[in-house]
């Protein structure tokens, strides 16, 4: 029989792990390198449990490492993470506590959500009538601004704000305006909070307008309307298509701009309202540039190259923005080769992301996988019918249910 | 490197801290040395060094223990502050990047310690508030952990599981995904 005085160690001077001190137990456990390693720690012991399960010491561990992947959006809904991705069993979790067809939003009820940005857990929802939806069910091109209902929510938490339409006195006097991208950006507070920001960005003949609402306030208002005339992009040639502008927001609150006319990438600097501008972006035929902006501001741009008729070699050129300022030069970063027999296409762009979709023919199932532009590794993230050419408008990076908090 | 080392060196060799273990054994010290301790910097700040720092809580053995790696992150840390002051050249980089492995291979080899021995450095650590050591032993307790099922870690520190079986199953449902 063991009494304390007697510990089963035998020497009565060594220490057990027990002994530390609750805030030294949490400086151990902060250095674990994954949830799922926290959470075998926490179901070790009662003590290790309550130190885990601590609300800020939880804060404290999302604070220091980047949530992982664990899904995708697409305007029509949400797909995890598949195995063998790390993230899947996480994925899993997630997709059994959340909502991602968002039910609890209160809408019309002819109205058909579109998914259109991830940031922090926050997922932004457009809820279009019947009238802007084709016959398919996908959607119209060309919308008027304040036409459809905008809505905030987290899918964990089943929390909402709606976000009023843009009012008429901001609109009224510039004529025919055109809604393209709607965004989430983060306040420039702690994006642990549950403030965020919601950008619309708009156009008309003569101008960009930048339409900005805020969570603090309750209200929208107009951030900036160049002209097309002091951007330097030419004012907008009749034809394009909607889809080819691309808008988004970095962690500092720049705007990063592609106009379907122009081969320039504005930059808005949201605080400071000052604009720049890239050189020409370099394009070829075969491969249309992407622009990746990743969490820290740097700004990449992505060519998919597919070099045999057979594609049995495909790479992917990632090229940086010399020095991070816009005047600077592109830079071949690296080269990264694809997995052959396939034909790639691109699905879409996320903070610090390249979604990339693979087809071959002999298979049931395209394979979509994930390029992080800044290690360039590239993850395969699931499996897909290949009726579908869903575009990615945002991911999901998070921590699992149990470990994380209402962002709302 | 070494001239502009040496004058920091020389400096700091000027003033020499005593420490004192709970068990009453003195370590003199060169205040570079000392200084890596926030809690040692502030009594110094303070002036209240003379007659020695007494210091209750650490033992001799384990107070020999921080001194050594005290005195060799004193050393690098001067280093590095002589060549990035003034030069910036290839060979300097050459010279700061070997003597970044050194230190590396020598934290692998301090860290060679039982169990006992790495909680009590953990306790030192913290109590004389050594940053780079604090998070060295640290890491290494974590580490050890890394991909251990509840079971292996309790086995490993010798934990017993207080956990009623209700409490156990509720964490596992909530946790299920951390051990698939």
């Amino acid at each position: 029989m063991t009494s304390p005085e007697q510990p089963i160690a035998g020497n009565r001077q060594a220490r057990s792990i027990s002994t530390l001190p609750d805030e030294l137990l949490a400086e151990i456990f902060l250095r674990l390198p994954t949830p799922a390693d926290l959470a075998r720690a926490s179901a070790t012991c009662s003590v290790f449990h309550r130190i885990v399960a601590d609300r800020s010491f939880l804060r404290r561990f999302r604070a220091i490492r980047p949530p992982p992947l664990l899904g995708f959006a697409t305007y029509d809904g949400f797909h995890t993470a598949q195995l063998p991705h790390p993230s899947a069993p996480l994925a899993r979790a997630l997709a059994a506590a959340a909502d991602f067809s968002y039910a609890f939003i209160p809408r019309e009820r002819s109205s058909s959500c579109f998914t259109r940005d991830i940031r922090h857990g926050r997922v932004l929802v457009e809820f279009r009538p019947q009238d802007l939806v084709d016959p398919d069910g996908l959607m119209l091109d060309r919308v008027l601004v304040g036409k459809v209902q905008l809505a905030v929510c987290d899918p964990l938490s089943r929390r909402y704000v709606l976000i009023p339409a843009i009012p008429d006195e901001l609109t009224a006097q510039h004529g025919c305006l055109f809604q393209t991208c709607v965004l989430l950006a983060p306040t420039g507070e702690d994006d642990e909070e549950t403030s965020f920001r919601v950008i619309c960005m708009s156009w008309s003949k003569t101008k960009l307008f930048l339409f900005v609402f805020s969570s603090i306030t309750g209200q929208w208002c107009i951030a900036a309307s160049p002209c097309w005339g002091t951007l330097g992009t030419g004012v907008p040639s009749s034809r394009f298509c909607d889809d080819e502008f691309f808008c988004l927001a970095d962690a500092r609150g720049r705007l990063y701009i592609m106009l379907p006319w122009s081969a320039k990438l504005v930059i808005l600097d949201t605080l400071s309202m000052e604009f720049s501008m890239t050189n020409n972006i370099p394009s070829s035929p075969n491969a249309h540039p992407r622009i990746v902006v990743s969490a820290d501001g740097s700004l990449r741009m992505v060519l998919l190259r597919q070099h045999n008729e057979d594609d049995s070699i495909a790479q992917s050129h990632i090229l940086k923005l010399n020095d991070g300022e816009p005047s600077g030069e592109w830079q071949l970063e690296s080269n990264i080769p694809l997995p052959g027999q396939y034909t790639y296409y691109v699905l879409g762009v996320t903070e610090g992301f390249l979604f990339l979709g693979a087809h071959n023919s002999l298979q049931s199932l395209d394979e979509y996988f994930s390029l992080d532009v800044k290690t360039s590794e590239l993850k395969k993230v699931c499996g897909m019918k290949q009726d579908l050419l869903p575009y990615v408008v945002g991911a999901y990076f998070g921590f699992p249910p149990s470990m994380s908090e209402p962002c709302l | 490197m070494a001239s502009a080392g040496s004058g920091d060196e020389k400096a700091a060799a000027a003033a020499m801290i005593t420490l004192i273990s709970s068990d009453n054994e003195k370590f003199e010290v060169t205040e570079a040395t000392a200084t890596l301790s926030q809690t040692i910097r502030h009594m110094i700040e303070d002036g209240c060094t003379d007659g020695g720092v007494p210091l209750p809580n650490v033992t001799s053995k384990i107070l020999a223990r921080v001194i050594e790696y005290c005195k060799k992150h004193a050393t690098a840390a001067a280093g590095e502050e002589g060549s990035s002051s003034s030069f910036s050249d290839a060979a300097f980089l050459e010279v700061d990047r070997a003597f970044l492995e050194e230190l590396e291979e020598f934290d692998d080899a301090f860290l060679e310690v039982d169990r006992a021995t790495l909680f009590d450095l953990i306790l030192a650590a913290n109590y004389l508030d050594i940053k780079g050591l604090l998070n060295l032993t640290c890491q290494k307790v974590a580490d050890s952990v890394k991909g251990k099922t509840p079971e292996q870690i309790r086995e490993m520190y010798n934990i017993v599981n207080d956990l009623t079986p209700e409490e156990e199953a509720e964490i596992r449902r909530e946790t299920q995904w951390a051990f698939e």
